[in-house]
């Protein structure tokens, strides 16, 4: 897809690239790389598998240990040479490299959208007018020209990432690295930045892509699969993708068309239109109906209730309008909306940490509104903030976990059996003894996890428990959170990934700081909410999208499928059970 | 490690910018944020020492800037106990507190940490924090027999007369907060910039 | 609970205030409150108290907005008025009650030092009021730049100095919610003994800079992304430059402290 206008130098390329960190950690091991211009290169791995030490080094911003390093027609760096590292070539290179990273907020360094854009230009020394056009173009291209002047803590997750990119843009870069641009995105931020993505591309700009999201590979022109610091695989999306069991191995998954092509037994591909057309074809469809989840029990003893609740952090804006909502006893609630729609802000109510402006919230019988009963319940919600691994503060993991225990006031051997239970469940029984700032990314969460599971509360809160985590460690994740449920715990979780509310009992929807639906999944997504949903900024799960698409193609109502054995369920015909295609669902095990 | 920078501070490695004379963007960062939290501390997490005397509150930021003093040295540790009070200039307590405030955590923390840097262990921080304490609190009734009869108009005399009874308690509540929880939160912080 | 705090509560309107050059804004202001302590008169303080409120009226602040942020302060300069009060037995002798005894010269010493400051507040509240914190910075790094001659970090304070400004709220809203969290631990700030509170802090002191840490990492790797390398090859989108009317307020500043001297 490289245009044959451009030079085929390559913009970047590395060559037998070592890089170990001061605490002995080799992030990379003998990479060897070389990118050429425009080319959409994705990369993949599980979490600390190196790749935002690639981007780095790729940025120039990291020397390696070994090896040569190319970066825009510079030699910035050869082992060899006496003095490996030419810092005036680094200069000179990182003039012609961007970088956006995951976490928006880190990268915008002034108080205002437009001055930010202006930083880049202004330490590259441009002159004052060109920073001005430089400023307008980028803002118009990530379309944010309305919040020029507007305070960048005030815009949503998604409009701070889109202000980022035109940060790096602004500065004229041949090549961009977008290291998980969209992970602490909602559904309509992600589909903006990889719009962004896409005119870019189109624009000849180089793009390097990170990201733990598989369909978002598949636009890319190459994929490189990364395994403690090596090149595991290359190729096309396509080739890439085809090593299933590797792929699998390597704490990644297929994308969504490839793995229902392989339980419809139809020939494998990664390319939803192909399988769409396939099917659409005659694939071996009968038409078919899901059978109903049956709903939660209607027993109706509800454990977290609440009834009209408003709040507001200032006068000008609710943070919450008049939303109700109630939690059957055992029960598994997903809430979900697009950022700044008032998920986090339930969830404190909720945990009983403060009090609704108006209307009530109920736990376990007690109403919120008297301070004392607040402090009392909160002992007995556990609640996951977003992002929990923030949270750890002490010398060991063992302490840390303990310290809900202990604050309950049980006995030492109470707290230590807790301690050691909770440790097993997340699977890190063995590292009591280890720092929890020593561990890695996804285990620190599971650390903090473990410190609320060990207070043994039966109503767990969690707000975005998933984010920022590769396909193992959401799978993990779940298969925890499923087996604590299976213990009669009841699960508030607030969540950015449709699939993961289709599987819960309940959907909340929130927009606006208003209750926009709620229901059972089935209810909520489905054909007719469709275009609510999109208005609210967010999706429908993969596989009734997809199933709404093969309806459009003219095949039978398939049902709701919410999840891709529904779907193949329903794809199958169900005359011929014996032969019907029954594969493991890691994902969708219904129960 | 095949790469050699010139500097081996801990802000510092497999860089690809020369070291100058300026610092390195890690410092700025490091700096930067660590300034962040003080002045956080200062706004949103002070509380009344004593209950029922609302006006003498304690907050945490001299904490904040001994932990910058201990890890990055005293040059980090000065600049978090000057900057991150900056922003009073406009909150309640004015310029007599943004003064009062920076001398009192300047006078605690530069000693600290300019000892700590010479034993740099456990022990070394309990002494540093021992004698930053003393220093401290006799740079505090200093301050306050100067800066205070200016700002309050009042003699040497009245505000001498308030030692015994009012700042002396006072400060050194505080102090001794400020050095007692330096140390509980000493390790697990090394554990934290360990990597 | 202030939860979302903003430093630069910057008002946004188009006023001679609002365009004077940020270096001048700052060293008036500065000028301001510290003769605000020369204050020893009536005369001089209604002078004082005549600028600084002309000030904000030149300035478009509504006084919605000024009485909202001089609240807080009202309550120190209550006490503080009461300490004068109380405390200063020279003077006629106006009301005695036991111990208590107030006094002309208490009762002057109440009002002349505690509504002074008022004065140097307002000075203070009006930078940040009519000054982007970017202007803000790009003045603090003029008039810090001199340092570099002494082997000073002028240039990098001005951007620390900065960098916090854009950090406080987002880690305010981290501190807030890790706070959160330990409260649901048990293990909270909210109230309690002080002594309680004092453990309280480990958690959440230790916490929060863990994780400024890494936001540090990032925030570096963002300046290095963006070639930021100090500022001696910077340029400037909106330069800093002396207008004529920027020295009128100069004038202005001057005259006003010769007058105070003077009525002194
Ligand atoms: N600053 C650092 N100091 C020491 N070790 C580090 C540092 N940064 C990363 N590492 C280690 O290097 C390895 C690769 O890290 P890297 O951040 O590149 O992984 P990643 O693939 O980007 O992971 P993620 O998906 O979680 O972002 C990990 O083992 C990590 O613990
Ligand atoms: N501490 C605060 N002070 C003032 N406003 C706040 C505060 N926290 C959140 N808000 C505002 O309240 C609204 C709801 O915020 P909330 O954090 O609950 O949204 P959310 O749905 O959790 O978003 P996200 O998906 O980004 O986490 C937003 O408009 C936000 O800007
Ligand atoms: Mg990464
Ligand atoms: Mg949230």
């Amino acid at each position: 897809m490289t245009s044959p206008a451009n030079s085929n130098k390559p913009v970047a390329s590395l060559s037998h690239v070592t890089l170990s960190y001061d605490s002995g950690n080799q992030a990379l091991v003998d990479v060897s790389l070389s990118i050429r211009p425009g080319e959409h290169v994705c990369v993949l791995g599980a979490n600390g598998s190196g790749k935002s030490t690639l981007a780095s080094v790729v940025c120039g911003l990291l020397a390696p240990d070994e090896g040569q390093v190319f970066l825009a027609g510079e030699h910035v760096f050869d082992a060899t040479r006496p003095a490996p590292v030419d810092y005036d070539a680094y200069g000179r290179a990182r003039r012609n490299l961007g970088l956006v990273f995951q976490n928006p907020d880190d990268q915008i360094v002034t108080t205002v959208v437009e001055e930010d854009v202006a930083f880049g230009p202004e330490n590259l020394g441009v002159p004052s007018r060109q920073i001005g056009v430089r400023v307008e173009r980028e803002l118009r291209r990530v379309a944010m020209t309305d919040y020029a002047k507007a305070d960048p803590t005030r815009l949503s997750g998604g409009q701070k990432q889109r202000v980022a990119i035109a940060g790096a843009l602004a500065m004229e870069p041949q090549l961009i690295v977008f290291d998980e641009p969209g992970s602490l995105l909602d559904v309509r931020g992600r589909s903006a930045i990889m719009r962004v993505m896409g005119r870019l591309h189109d624009d000849g700009i180089t793009i390097v892509h990170i990201t733990h999201f598989m369909e978002e590979a598949l636009q890319a022109d190459r994929v490189i699969v990364l395994e403690q610091g090596r090149i595991a695989l290359e190729g096309t999306p396509v080739e890439v993708f085809s090593h299933t069991q590797q792929i699998r191995s390597l704490g990644l998954e297929e994308p969504f068309a490839a793995r229902l092509s392989r339980k419809l037994g139809l020939p494998w591909t990664c390319d939803e239109d192909e399988l769409l057309q396939r099917i659409a074809r005659g694939g071996p469809v009968r038409g078919g109906r899901t059978q109903e989840r049956g709903l939660a029990t209607p027993s109706a003893e509800h454990v977290l209730e609440a009834i009209g609740v408003s709040y507001s952090y200032d006068q000008s804006r609710h943070a919450l309008d008049e939303v109700s909502l109630a939690v059957d006893k055992g029960s598994s609630v997903a809430i979900v909306g697009q950022t700044g729609s008032g998920k986090s802000t339930l969830l404190r109510l909720l945990c009983a940490l403060e009090e609704p402006d108006s209307g009530s919230v109920v736990v376990n019988g007690t109403n919120t509104r008297r301070k004392r009963d607040r402090r009392r319940l909160q002992g007995t919600i556990g609640y996951v903030m977003q992002h929990p691994e923030r949270q750890l503060f002490a010398e060991t993991v063992l302490s840390d976990v303990a310290f809900g225990p202990k604050n309950l006031g049980l006995s030492h051997d109470e707290v230590q059996r807790r301690c050691t239970h909770a440790l097993e469940l997340v699977g890190l029984a063995g590292l009591e003894d280890a720092s929890p700032f020593e561990l890695s990314g996804g285990r620190q969460r599971l650390c903090a996890i473990a410190g609320i599971l060990a207070m043994e509360p039966s109503l767990l809160i969690l707000d975005e428990p998933t984010a920022g985590l590769d396909p193992r460690g959401r799978r993990e994740l779940r298969h925890i959170l499923e087996s604590i449920r299976e213990r009669g715990v009841t699960i508030v979780q607030v969540t950015h990934n449709m699939e993961d509310a289709a599987r819960a009992d309940w959907v909340v929807v929130l927009d606006q700081a208003r209750n926009l639906m709620e229901g059972a999944p089935s209810a909520v997504f489905c054909r007719q909410t469709a275009r609510t949903l999109a208005q609210a900024g967010l999706g429908l799960p993969a596989s009734l999208a997809f199933a709404n698409r093969l309806e459009d193609a003219g095949l039978p109502p398939l049902g709701s499928p919410l999840t891709m054995s529904a779907l193949v369920e329903a794809l199958t015909a169900p005359e011929d059970a014996a032969s019907r295609l029954v594969v493991v669902d890691d994902a969708g095990r219904r129960r | 490690m095949a790469t050699k920078t010139s500097s081996t501070s801990r802000h510092d490695n497999h860089s690809t910018t020369a070291q100058g004379t300026g610092w390195s963007t890690k410092r700025i960062a490091i700096t930067a944020l660590f300034c962040a939290v003080a002045a956080i501390s200062t706004l949103f997490l002070e509380f009344p020492i004593l209950p029922g005397v609302p006006f003498l509150k304690y907050d945490p930021s001299a904490i904040v800037a001994l932990i910058a003093g201990f890890a990055f040295g005293p040059g980090t540790g000065a600049v978090v106990s000057t900057v991150s009070y900056l922003p009073h200039i406009a909150t309640s307590s004015g310029i007599y507190g943004m003064i009062m405030a920076i001398i009192a955590t300047l006078s605690l923390v530069l000693p600290a940490s300019l000892i700590y840097r010479k034993n740099t262990t456990f022990k070394g921080a309990l002494i540093g924090l021992g004698v930053g304490a003393v220093v401290c609190l006799a740079c505090c009734i200093l301050a306050n027999l100067v800066v205070t009869p200016i700002f309050l108009g009042s003699t040497v005399e009245d505000v001498a007369n308030m030692i015994v009874p009012a700042l002396l308690p006072f400060n050194v509540i505080k102090i001794a907060i400020n050095c007692i929880v330096t140390a509980l939160v000493y390790k697990p912080i090394t554990k934290a910039l360990g990597n | 609970m202030a939860l979302r705090i903003t430093l630069g509560q910057y008002y946004a309107a188009d006023s001679p205030i609002h365009r004077m050059d940020p270096r001048v804004k700052i060293l008036g202001a500065l000028a301001i409150m510290v003769t605000v302590f020369f204050i020893h008169t009536p005369w001089q303080l209604a002078l004082g108290l005549a600028f600084s409120l002309g000030l904000v009226v030149v300035a478009h602040i509504p006084a919605r907005s000024v009485i909202g942020a001089v609240r807080p302060v009202a309550f120190v300069l209550l006490l503080l008025g009461l300490f004068n009060l109380f405390t200063v037995r020279t003077g006629e002798v106006l009301w005695e009650w036991w111990a208590i005894v107030i006094t002309t010269d208490g009762v002057r010493a109440a009002f002349l030092y505690s509504l002074r400051l008022l004065v140097g507040v307002l000075a203070g509240l009006l930078i940040l009021l009519t000054t982007t914190p970017s202007r803000l910075t790009d003045a603090f790094d003029a008039l810090l730049a001199p340092l570099s001659h002494i082997g000073l970090p002028g240039h990098e304070l001005a951007m620390v100095f900065s960098l916090m400004l854009r950090f406080v709220p987002t880690l305010a809203d981290e501190a807030r919610a890790v706070s959160d969290a330990q409260t649901a631990r048990g293990g909270g700030l909210g109230e309690g003994s002080p002594i309680k509170r004092v453990r309280a802090l480990v958690p959440v002191v230790v916490a929060l800079l863990a994780s400024s840490l890494h936001h540090a990492e990032d925030l570096s790797r963002a300046l290095d992304a963006r070639c930021y390398v100090g500022s001696q090859s910077r340029s400037h989108w909106h330069p800093l430059r002396m207008r004529w009317s920027d020295w009128v307020a100069f004038a202005c500043v001057a005259a006003y402290i010769a007058l105070l001297l003077a009525l002194g």
